[in-house]
């Protein structure tokens, strides 16, 4: 088993080396180059959002409706928490150099000063490197720490109930959070959105780019070895087995409200994660767009990879951004063959192929397998030895 | 030992990324001349994507990119401003036909999503695209920024936001900011004897941006902003939210009187849901009514309350060159023609964040965006510039200045409530004046 989720992270190691090779280091043209560069960065977050997503749905079938709330958390730790703390750090600085105290009167900021001051703070990172990694690595932290406690105190009130009731709370939760923190300008600036400060601003342009490559695919190896392991442990079993009938996991002794609360803390952790990521590499966040529609896509990423397996969750990933590119670049080209508006496009083909791929295929593009354990016999033997 | 399916599932993405990378490589060869006979529909896409080239004719081909809110809340702003970049397009491959040449669009929908945005830019990038109009909302333009002045895509946008007024290499702005309006509006409440002023606003970048700024503003002239109400603007929210908000401002304001305003900050149909609660209550049904460049010349709320509008002598500014200006006129003609509607609010200005980029590589012969940001820069400086907005001088962060604003009314006409071309605010001079028309608008 264990030899089985170490040849996977391997396959998907030299997959990410040789992409990344082929984006920064192979002779196709620049604006090609540049595209798969941040292609492969979206994939990498992305990959994390729907692999920790894999987890509440495909292993343990709980209906998460709201998984975009966990981005939103992830830009609130890094654009609304961390982006305050380095403004402080730096405080006397910008006083001295702008006459005011940043965060004296949020609103001002807000609305007139966040690129001047944003602009000053990343001069100071880029001398300081260390102290970058360090406002990086707080920002992500926070932002599974926030998602993982948030997670289980929204689905709380209805995690004993239904499916439905929850996915139902799920969903509302979001919303909830979105709207609230998205008028509340002290958060992360309402409606302004909130500039922030670039933790790698020592690297520039294309090297920029390369080490949120390095920072994001690292973070999505992690996660793929660490969610592979815990599917194939006798955790993930027991998953399955609730996923499957919970009545006759809950005779087996199962608890169910445990596992929904563990699997929500630690799958919400890593989509906040996901969305920490995202508000960095970004360099600005705006909550209100925060939208259930990105639920929505990782469903849809999910769906057409394959549910259960991370293998179909990276797939799926990746087969999403190739084709969404692809129709961006040709949908003026289609428009001539098929005589209609190429906006909605995108949305008609991912809705066509959510449906013919559960009519005909609803295993996904990489079908769940049974897990490998451990040969009984081999276990009896090795039971045998040790009583000798 | 690794199951056979994921070697499949690896091989399935493998090939799947190579075919990817074989279609981005491959570029589609350069369609014929684009038909300019027809009007398209606003809501389609115009030619099919093809990087600078030279044809075998020697009709150099340069292809402008643009990004427009196509779908979400501000789509009935991007469908209409598509149209006019699509007629920039063809005016220039009539203007300059004889210059060798020919320029064609790309349109891609932003959606006003900060990351659909990003991500859309970065695909016209990969198209061999250096050139992007028509970026509408501050947080698009916000999350473009960066990529943009490292990858050195000339970007022009109709944001207004006064966050964004910092230097930013490779961006302009064609309206002015929120603060300009704010201006204008301030100086006719003074005009016009107002002291107190009440506003109900749209809770989002914009109107709380020219809420703030409107609040700067009147202080200049001891007017007094009684009070400011936000109100959610989603579809979701409405009325209810409107109503809340007019209601609060209603018990703001107190009492009615000439030295009284209603200031409504809102888009069409939000503003409609504005109007409606407004029109029936004690206290604002009768103040005058001021509103903005978004929602004068709206059809939503003129028939939510087109009769109630004119009671109120509603009033509005909008960013725009003289109505009498022959380059305006000839603009206005055109989009009626081509996009079978009169132009409204930002369609001028989309028309200009299109024309002046092809305007500029026509006139230089050039297609590096270093060349035609230097060239805007010195254009913005000398007004050489003169398109469907009027000269365009921009400032040291390439914002504009020295924005006209035409004056936007309701009155009945034949007993219909009409919009009718009030007054103008010169913006060199900041004198407003009074058209015959708008006289009784102007009265007390």
């Amino acid at each position: 088993m264990i030899r089985d989720v170490l040849a996977k992270t391997v396959a998907l190691v030299i997959a990410l080396v040789v992409v990344g090779a082929l984006a920064f280091a192979s002779p196709l043209p620049k604006d090609v180059r540049v595209l798969l560069q941040n292609i492969e960065v979206y994939i990498a977050i992305y990959g994390i959002y729907v692999i920790s997503l894999n987890l509440e749905v495909g292993y343990l079938g709980l209906p998460q409706f709201g998984k975009v709330m966990f981005l939103l958390i992830g830009a609130i730790a890094v654009g609304g928490i961390a982006t305050k703390l380095v403004l402080l750090i730096y405080q006397n600085a910008i006083f001295k150099a702008m006459g005011a105290y940043p965060l004296a009167k949020i609103s001002d900021y807000c609305m007139y000063y966040q690129y001047s001051v944003t602009s000053l703070v990343n001069q100071m990172l880029a001398q300081n490197p260390a102290l970058g990694l360090g406002y990086f690595l707080f920002g992500v932290a926070l932002a599974m720490v926030l998602s993982a406690g948030l997670g289980v105190l929204f689905a709380y009130p209805a995690i004993r109930l239904r499916e439905d009731y929850l996915g139902i709370l799920l969903l509302v939760s979001g919303e909830f959070l979105r709207v609230v923190t998205y008028y509340a300008t002290p958060v992360a600036c309402g409606v302004n959105g909130a500039v922030i400060p670039d933790p790698f601003a020592w690297a520039l342009g294309e090297t920029r780019t390369l080490v949120y490559f390095i920072a994001t695919s690292a973070f999505l190896i992690a996660t793929f070895l660490v969610f592979d392991a815990i599917g194939n442990s006798p955790f993930g079993r027991a998953l399955r087995a609730i996923r499957d009938s919970e009545t006759a996991a809950a005779v087996f002794g199962k608890d169910i409200v445990k596992f929904r609360i563990r699997v929500l803390a630690f799958a919400s952790a890593f989509a906040g994660l996901a969305g920490a990521l995202l508000a960095y590499y970004f360099d600005y966040t705006i909550l209100g767009t925060y939208l259930p529609i990105y639920t929505f896509i990782g469903w849809t990423m999910l769906i057409l990879g394959g549910l259960g397996n991370n293998v179909g969750a990276i797939v799926g990933v990746v087969v999403y951004y190739i084709v969404q590119t692809l129709l961006d670049i040709y949908k003026n080209s289609l428009q001539a063959v098929l005589h209609a508006d190429p906006t909605y496009l995108a949305y008609a083909i991912f809705g066509l192929a959510i449906i013919l791929v559960l009519m005909y295929r609803p295993q996904g593009i990489v079908p769940e397998k049974p897990v490998k354990t451990i040969d009984l016999n081999k276990v009896r033997e090795r039971i045998q030895r040790k009583i000798k | 030992m690794a199951s056979k399916t994921l070697w499949i599932a690896v091989a399935v993405v493998v090939v799947v990324v190579v075919a990817a990378i074989a279609a981005l490589v491959y570029k589609p060869s350069a369609p014929a001349a684009p038909t300019t006979s027809s009007a398209p529909s606003a809501s389609t896409s115009t030619t099919q994507a093809t990087p600078t080239s030279t044809t075998a004719a020697s009709v150099k081909t340069v292809t402008i990119g643009a990004l427009l809110p196509l779908t979400g809340s501000l789509q009935f702003m991007g469908v209409s401003g598509q149209c006019a970049i699509q007629l920039a397009v063809q005016d220039a491959n009539q203007m300059f036909a004889s210059k060798g040449i020919q320029f064609q669009l790309v349109v891609q929908d932003s959606a006003c999503d900060p990351t659909a945005a990003l991500q859309k830019l970065q695909t016209l990038y990969s198209q061999g695209i250096r050139f992007v109009a028509g970026l509408t909302c501050s947080s698009e333009l916000s999350a473009v920024k960066n990529f943009a002045e490292q990858n050195h895509i000339l970007i022009t946008s109709i944001s207004t936001s006064p966050l964004l007024a910092v230097p930013k290499p490779y961006i302009f702005r064609l309206p002015p900011t929120d603060n300009a309006q704010a201006k204008v509006l301030a100086a006719l409440y003074h005009m016009l004897g107002i002291k107190r002023v009440v506003i109900v606003y749209r809770a989002d970048a914009w109107g709380q941006g020219l809420t703030q700024a409107i609040i700067n503003e009147t202080k200049k002239y001891g007017i007094q902003v009684v009070g400011a109400f936000g109100y959610d603007p989603s579809p979701s929210a409405m009325p209810a939210a409107e109503q809340a908000a007019v209601q609060k401002a209603s018990a703001a304001l107190g009492t009615p009187g000439p030295d009284a305003a209603f200031e409504i900050i809102s888009f069409d149909q939000d503003g409609a849901a504005v109007v409606q609660a407004a029109m029936n209550d004690p206290v604002l049904s009768k103040v005058r009514w001021f509103g903005t460049d978004s929602n004068v010349y709206g059809t939503a709320i003129m028939q939510a309350g087109g009769q109630a509008l004119a009671a109120a002598k509603f009033m509005g500014a909008v960013a725009s060159p003289n109505p009498d200006d022959p380059h305006y006129l000839h603009f206005a003609n055109e989009f009626k023609k081509f996009c079978g509607h009169a132009p409204t609010g930002y369609d001028p200005y989309y028309y200009d964040t299109a024309m002046i980029i092809m305007e500029a590589i026509a006139e230089t012969g050039s297609t590096d965006p270093t060349v035609i940001n230097s060239v805007l820069e010195q254009w913005g400086k000398n007004g050489t510039y003169v398109g469907a907005t009027g000269p365009v001088y921009f400032d040291q962060y390439h914002d504009r200045q020295y924005a006209s604003y035409l004056i936007v009314g309701v009155v009945i006409v034949n007993g219909t409530p009409t919009w009718i071309n009030a007054g103008f605010y010169n913006g060199t001079t900041g004198q407003i004046t009074v058209f015959p028309q708008g006289q009784a608008l102007f009265s007390s």
